[in-house]
């Protein structure tokens, strides 16, 4: 396996597209609500964490690095066999 | 909004009695008719939901429900023929079926290499582990069956994947349970709690009410999958294992400055569809297409043979009330977790055979493969 995270790795692809919750909320395909903002402690301890390998993503150009966050959350449980499949 | 995930649900028998299933009807050989396939292929395409969300999106079709070769090969075959029928706009499609490969025989090897299906196989390690829930009715192991058939796999150059099932059993072998993916090929396996669904009433994760006991469990979890992460880091990494790899991936996100909400796929509409053996619809969680005990299309949204399209589906009532109750159970999680930037809200099936409930929030699903592997990931990089 590579040490980095490729953005291929993420399941997306090179071409945007809206896939942020708050386009699936206004479509009403997901129950959005008013959130606060990311803050809590759990968050501050993943953002401080020490370099590693394990947790660098890699990305060849600003435009793939902007696909995979848009991306990679809307395709996170959706990669290989999930969950879904319970048993 | 774009599907990515479509089950179809052929049969509800299954050759296993498998002591943690929750699929209801599992000795009932009643086949997905031909009617019910082609609604359920035509509503998919007369729907936005086929809409690619890219140009090279792709469709992942997964038979799953009893065992899925319990139905016959020409059920595949003229599925795959409808679809082919129905994707004028040459969509890309994935095939796959989740199987307990016992059943695996070189008809379907030729067939899978044909249709390139993807397998996932379920099965739980060594024979030990996989004897204690995974037997057939006549309470007899399926272990030499399930490995014929993924030898058959390798034999064929099909790619290994796995689901295994952890039960409270499990929790005293990761090693053994390392080993036998590792030994045997496997290119990937997740590792799913018995989670309480449908027919399967109580988790072995949850047989005690008694909080030391019950931390107890959880604590066992945690050493499990501290071994198993021990293993697999001294290994190379050689085989994927989702829990690590999914969650290394979202750590890696949020460090990397990704501030973005996260939708858990089971709580996003339509974003993966069921098709019951008799045309129910369902959507989110794909395991509340079982329903509940003598109701089993409690949480349909419709029926392929009484709509034309999928977007039907989006004006039912049992629909609406769904996502109303859903919506409150993540606004409850966002308050009350601070796990919840790692999650979105949880999967919903759990939360209703859990708390009767979408409108709920922690299950043990959460309080597992959410905090403590996320507590888990933190400190092995710390």
């Amino acid at each position: 396996m590579a040490d980095k995270l490729a953005a291929n790795d993420l399941g997306q692809t090179n071409t945007p597209g809206d896939t942020s919750i708050s386009h699936y909320a206004s479509k009403g395909f997901y129950p959005f609500f008013d959130m606060p903002a990311l803050n809590n402690s759990k968050l501050a301890q993943v953002r401080n964490l020490p370099d590693n390998p394990l947790i660098e993503l890699s990305f060849s150009n600003d435009e793939e690095r902007q696909c995979a966050f848009r991306d990679s959350f809307a395709n996170h449980f959706n990669n290989s066999f999930s969950k879904m499949y319970s048993r | 909004m774009t599907t990515k995930l479509l089950i179809l649900q052929p049969t509800s028998l299954c050759n296993l009695n498998c002591s943690y299933c929750y699929v209801p009807e599992r000795r009932d050989p009643q086949l997905m008719t031909d009617e019910v396939l082609e609604s359920a292929v035509r509503c998919y395409f007369n729907s936005s939901f086929s809409e690619p969300q890219y140009p090279n999106s792709i469709l992942r079709v997964l038979w799953h429900a009893g065992e899925p070769l319990a139905a016959p090969l020409h059920h595949y075959i003229r599925a795959i023929e409808l679809f082919n029928k129905y994707n004028t706009q040459q969509r890309n499609i994935l095939y796959a079926i989740q199987t307990n490969a016992t059943l695996i025989n070189q008809n379907w090897c030729d067939f899978f290499l044909t249709s390139k299906m993807e397998i996932c196989v379920s099965i739980d390690g060594p024979q030990f582990i996989n004897d204690r829930h995974r037997r057939n009715w006549n309470d007899k192991s399926a272990f030499n069956k399930a490995m014929r058939g993924i030898e058959l796999l390798k034999k064929n150059n099909m790619p290994l994947q796995a689901i295994a099932v952890l039960t409270e059993y499990s929790l005293d072998y990761p090693d053994e349970i390392y080993q036998f993916f590792t030994a045997h090929g496997f290119e990937s396996v997740g590792f799913n709690i018995d989670e309480t669904e449908g027919d399967y009433t109580l988790s072995t994760f949850q047989k005690t009410d008694n909080p030391k006991q019950q931390q107890n469990i959880i604590t066992r979890y945690e050493q499990f999958m501290q071994r198993l992460y021990d293993l697999w880091i001294a290994d190379g990494r050689k085989i994927a294992i989702r829990e690590f790899d999914t969650t290394l991936k979202l750590l890696a996100l949020r460090k990397a400055g990704f501030n973005d909400l996260f939708a858990h796929d089971g709580a996003l509409a339509f974003a993966s569809i069921t098709i019951s053996r008799d045309g129910h619809i369902t959507t989110f969680s794909p395991e509340i297409a079982s329903g509940i005990a003598n109701k089993l299309d409690y949480f349909s949204i419709g029926n392929v043979k009484d709509i034309s399209s999928f977007d039907d589906c989006i004006q039912n009532s049992n629909f609406k009330q769904q996502l109303q109750q859903i919506a409150e159970g993540i606004k409850h999680c966002a308050k009350t977790c601070e796990y919840f930037d790692f999650c979105g809200g949880g999967c919903p099936s759990n939360k209703y055979y859990e708390h009767g409930s979408f409108a709920s929030t922690e299950t043990i699903n959460c309080r597992l493969t959410v905090k403590s592997m996320t507590d888990l990931l933190i400190k092995n990089l710390s």
